[in-house]
């Protein structure tokens, strides 16, 4: 009969138990938006002493530059009979995101007019500060493409800062 | 003897819909509720809605970060979750385990709270959480570069258990 009291009492305890504990509740967190089409432009790389490469905001140092002297940091020179050119390269790199298109265009402007007898080149195409020059329009995405950068001063030109920046812009085909 | 046996059959049989009802996922026991609260945990900028147990972050437009190197879109956001005693015990103290699982989204997106990616099996969120005080978390919403343009959804359950 002890035995069998006590069996009771145990199962009366598990049943109390189970109402005690079985408190619960939820809730939902809901998460919506909507993804848009990107794509980002970066320059990797450019002769003169850089920075901010791998941004979309980089700048070239070439210093002090003549016909007769030493070339800038990543630059050749080549003199000619009547001007001389400074030779480089620039790295541009285009990507995307949640976009379908397979390739894009890219062109370049100069910020303002050049000085006088200074000519800024890129792939070959003299820049101008008042139409963009295509240099691709099908330009790899997430693969840096080299484009040949020349800046051709003329010995007439006078001496003074040839300061003036290349802006580049990238369309989505 | 006889009785004795009958005797506890039935009370075991009294205790079994107390025991049953302790597997379902929400069951409110008579006399012992637990509420789940969201709280927004940024300043408020409209992105977050809140109402009890049910809580909107609305991402609205989300493109690549122009300046990041990183691949695919990270969206993060604090937010607070409380629970609260809404009836029963006069005492609103004790911890409680809050569990959280992706009900149902759109495969579009990939959801990580605290660090932690959420599936459609519940991930244990706070397995010692206050009842009546605020835990905050962050839920991290990733979105591919490879997803299309376009809407995405997805809805968070959370479940709260008392220990």
């Amino acid at each position: 009969m002890r035995k069998v009291f006590a069996v009771c009492f145990t199962v009366a305890l598990f049943a109390f138990a189970a109402t005690a504990s079985a408190a619960n509740s939820s809730g939902t967190l809901t998460v919506t938006g909507t993804v848009e089409s990107s794509i980002s432009l970066t320059v990797e790389s450019a002769g003169g002493t850089t920075s901010g490469t791998g941004t979309a905001a980089a700048s070239s140092d070439i210093g002090n530059i003549s016909k007769f002297g030493s070339a800038p940091t990543g630059f050749t020179l080549a003199r000619g009979a009547s001007n001389w050119t400074l030779s480089s390269t620039v790295g541009v790199q285009v990507v995307k995101a949640n976009l379908t298109s397979t390739d894009y265009t890219l062109t370049a402007q100069l910020g303002s007019a050049p000085a006088s007898g200074i000519a800024w080149k890129l792939n070959g195409s003299t820049l101008s500060d008042s139409a963009a020059t295509t240099l691709t329009s099908t330009g790899t995405y997430a693969s840096t493409g080299s484009y040949s950068w020349d800046i051709v001063v003329a010995d007439s030109a006078a001496a003074a800062a040839i300061d003036n920046s290349i802006n580049f812009t990238a369309a989505s085909n | 003897m006889a009785r004795q046996l009958a005797f506890m059959i039935l009370t075991a049989l009294l205790a079994l819909p107390a025991s049953a009802s302790r597997g379902r996922a929400v069951a409110p026991v008579i006399g012992d509720t637990l509420s789940i609260i969201f709280v927004d945990g940024t300043a408020a900028d409209g992105a977050f809605m809140a109402a009890g147990g049910e809580a909107w972050l609305d991402m609205k437009g989300v493109s690549h970060n122009a300046s990041g190197r990183e691949h695919g879109t990270h969206v993060l956001r604090r937010f607070g979750v409380r629970v609260v005693r809404t009836s029963g015990s006069a005492s609103g103290t004790g911890t409680v385990t809050i569990t959280a699982r992706i009900e149902s989204s759109d495969g579009r997106t990939s959801i990580r709270l605290d660090g932690r990616p959420l599936t459609e099996l519940p991930t244990i969120v706070d397995a010692h959480a206050a009842i009546g005080a605020v835990g905050f978390h962050i839920i991290e919403i990733e979105i591919s570069d490879a997803v299309a343009p376009g809407p995405v959804a997805t809805t968070v359950t959370w479940e709260v258990n008392a220990q």
